[in-house]
């Protein structure tokens, strides 16, 4: 009798100990916290690997090779960098934009091309009252490239294949780039990136 | 005497430990009540404060009701025209809504019929999920915002996909987040993902003036669907479409739908209602049998579950509107929540009736045992009967009839679609005795989305 006369005391004890307030932390100090997949959206590490994927083909490509050669030239070529469109399930075009600031800075920082500020171009689409999604038809974003004086523009387009079952919602990406010769619409570069994000039983 | 004492005074405080709620009837009250007079600012307040927040840009702890708190705080912040933090708000519910989905919740689904009806994780009904979608979507297209429209479009058509084996009444809800869907992409040049939507709505059951809406895309670009041919096909001539004339969509959420109201029904009532078959777990012969039992010796005689209450006794009433000083026109029904919601609730009502009687059963069961363990331990009479009443009192202290729902969701959503001259004009909707007014300015060639709403 005197053990089950403690066990409602215990039960309380063990509720009232178990409030504990959440603190801020600083990611370099809890290396799991980037790790941890807290959506299916978009993170850090998500946006770092669609980065080195595209970035590493571009660098590699037959485009980048032709714009060191006329750098050496001295001919420059001067790159625009468009949004990417936004094709998926998810709100992530702020975490695009911060994909394309990675891209502008490792253009200006090759030596090889000058890339045109990006403040500028969003500038011109409000000057020309064109729809965001104007930068992806490729006509209009010729006629754009042509105003901000670009010889190429890179721009894509994010989609994603989004599922649901009683179990299961999972989102594969797919982050379409490509480099576009103002001039003639030749495509000079492309690319896929993928990536799947999902939520689980 | 002094352990018995301490097992008594503690097992009185468990009870008070979990006697504190009333339930999400009781938590929305305040803010149902503001809306219901017209007042969304303090309706705002009253929501802040049942989330423990300040500002409507702080968002809460997560807790058991946040999600549904947040789908409050977006309707009633999109009332206010509030629509970059009303889309956060949805957003975060929606996301939430979705890990609740997906998460198991074994201990709730016994506590349901153990010891209270909200012992469960909240799982939002199909009509509130494929709506947090499209008032999302409104919200977009109200700023002007066709990608962020597309992408809550997008969603809406993942959520639909999943709903679509549902009957024809749930498949009744679809047709106007189509017919939003097919507005964004058509707004935003691409005419085939557009009639495509327009289809979809129409298979659901269609929205007022679709037929002309899909007759002038399908003229304008050639896009075409297989469900609209007979529409497409009509003989009628059409005039084209003016260069410099714009596109105005008007959408006004009107009144609320029915919410949910604990209700004391009495046992023999409740019996029969819960033995009738249909949905979800009915009361088994063996379960009537002890239920009428317990109810002969007097030891049951009510059962607390959550009834649905209706805003209004006929519904709200239509909505006219008038663009400059033109005819006054009554606005289309694109979208009756109220009638879903009954539907859907009439379906699931013997169910909850069951597993209030089921939990009953456990209170009286466990009294009963809890007495005679009790006296036998103690050798005496009294002290059992006083545990007994102990134990079967914090039981019914536990239980909570099952009130969560979305008690802000309109209840009916009403559309004018019409082509106008570019440049400004004054719109009037006139909603139950008052009206709300808006002026818009359209480029040629434009669009642009109006939002009335009046959720009360």
């Amino acid at each position: 009798m005197k053990i089950r006369s403690l066990l409602p005391l215990a039960v309380l004890t063990a509720l009232v100990s178990a409030c504990g307030g959440p603190s801020y932390v600083r990611g370099s100090d809890v290396p799991e916290l980037d790790k941890a997949v807290m959506s299916t959206g978009l993170d850090k590490v998500d946006l770092q690997k669609l980065f080195k994927d595209n970035i590493q083909s571009l660098l590699n490509s037959a485009a980048m090779t032709r714009w060191k050669d006329a750098a050496r030239d001295g001919k420059e070529a001067t790159v625009a960098i468009f949004p990417v469109k936004n094709d998926t399930t998810e709100h992530v075009d702020d975490q695009l934009n911060a994909l394309l600031a990675d891209f502008e800075t490792e253009l200006v920082n090759s030596g090889s091309v000058t890339v045109i500020s990006r403040e500028r171009q969003i500038q011109l689409i409000e000057e020309l009252k064109l729809q965001q999604s104007a930068a992806f038809d490729q006509d209009k974003a010729s006629q754009l490239g042509k105003q901000l004086g670009a010889g190429y523009f890179i721009t894509g387009k994010m989609s994603a294949a989004d599922e649901k079952t009683d179990g299961e919602r999972r989102v594969q990406y797919f982050l379409y780039m490509q480099v576009v010769d103002v001039e003639t619409g030749a495509i000079r570069w492309q690319n896929k990136a993928e990536l799947t994000k999902g939520l689980i039983k | 005497m002094a352990h018995r004492l301490t097992f008594v005074v503690a097992w009185a405080l468990l009870a008070l430990l979990f006697t504190g709620c009333g339930g999400y009837a009781s938590t929305s009250e305040t803010f149902r009540r503001s809306l219901t007079q017209g007042k969304p600012e303090q309706a705002l307040v009253a929501v802040n404060k049942a989330m423990e927040v300040t500002r409507p840009e702080d968002l809460p702890k997560p807790k058991a009701d946040t999600p549904l708190l947040l789908l409050e705080r977006a309707t009633i912040l999109q009332a206010m025209g509030r629509h970059d933090l009303s889309a956060r708000d949805f957003e975060t519910a929606d996301k939430q809504l979705e890990v609740l989905d997906f998460t198991n919740d074994t201990a709730g689904d016994i506590g349901k019929y153990l010891y209270s009806d909200d012992a469960q994780n909240y799982r939002a009904p199909p009509y509130e999920k494929l709506l947090v979608n499209t008032m999302n979507g409104l919200n977009y297209l109200v700023r002007g915002d066709l990608g962020g429209a597309k992408v809550e479009a997008r969603r809406y058509l993942v959520n639909r996909k999943y709903f679509e084996n549902g009957d024809a009444e749930e498949r009744s809800m679809l047709a106007f987040g189509s017919y939003l869907a097919g507005f964004s992409f058509e707004m935003d040049g691409d005419a085939q993902s557009a009639m495509r939507h327009y289809g979809d709505a129409a298979e659901d059951g269609g929205v007022p003036g679709l037929d002309l809406v899909a007759r002038r895309l399908a003229a304008r670009s050639g896009a075409t669907d297989q469900r609209l041919k007979a529409v497409l096909e009509s003989p009628t001539e059409l005039a084209p479409d003016d260069p410099q004339q714009a596109e105005l969509l008007v959408v006004v959420q009107v009144g609320m739908a029915p919410y949910r109201q604990p209700e004391r029904l009495p046992i023999g009532a409740a019996v029969v209602a819960a033995s009738h078959p249909g949905p979800g777990a009915r009361l088994s012969s063996s379960q009537q049998r002890q239920a009428n039992t317990f109810a002969a010796k007097g030891l049951l005689k009510w059962v607390n579950y959550p009834r649905l209450q209706r805003t209004t006794r006929q519904g709200p009433a239509r909505t006219m509107i008038q663009v400059d000083e033109g005819p006054v026109e009554t606005m289309g029904e694109a979208l009756n929540v109220e009638a879903r919601v009954i539907a859907s609730f009439e379906k699931i009502e013997g169910g909850l009736i069951a597993a209030a009687v089921v939990r009953l059963i456990t209170r009286a069961v466990a009294g009963e045992l809890t007495q005679a363990a009790a006296s036998r331990a103690a050798g005496d009479g009294t002290i059992g009967l006083l545990l007994g009443l102990v134990a079967e009192g914090t039981l019914t202290a536990l239980d909570t009839p099952d009130t969560r729902s979305w008690v802000t969701l309109p209840a009916r959503f009403d559309v004018h679609r019409v082509r106008l001259p570019a440049g400004k004009h004054r719109v009037r909707a006139k909603i139950a005795g008052f009206s709300r007014d808006a002026e818009v300015d359209l480029a040629p060639g434009g669009w642009a989305v109006l939002n009335f709403s009046a959720v009360r």
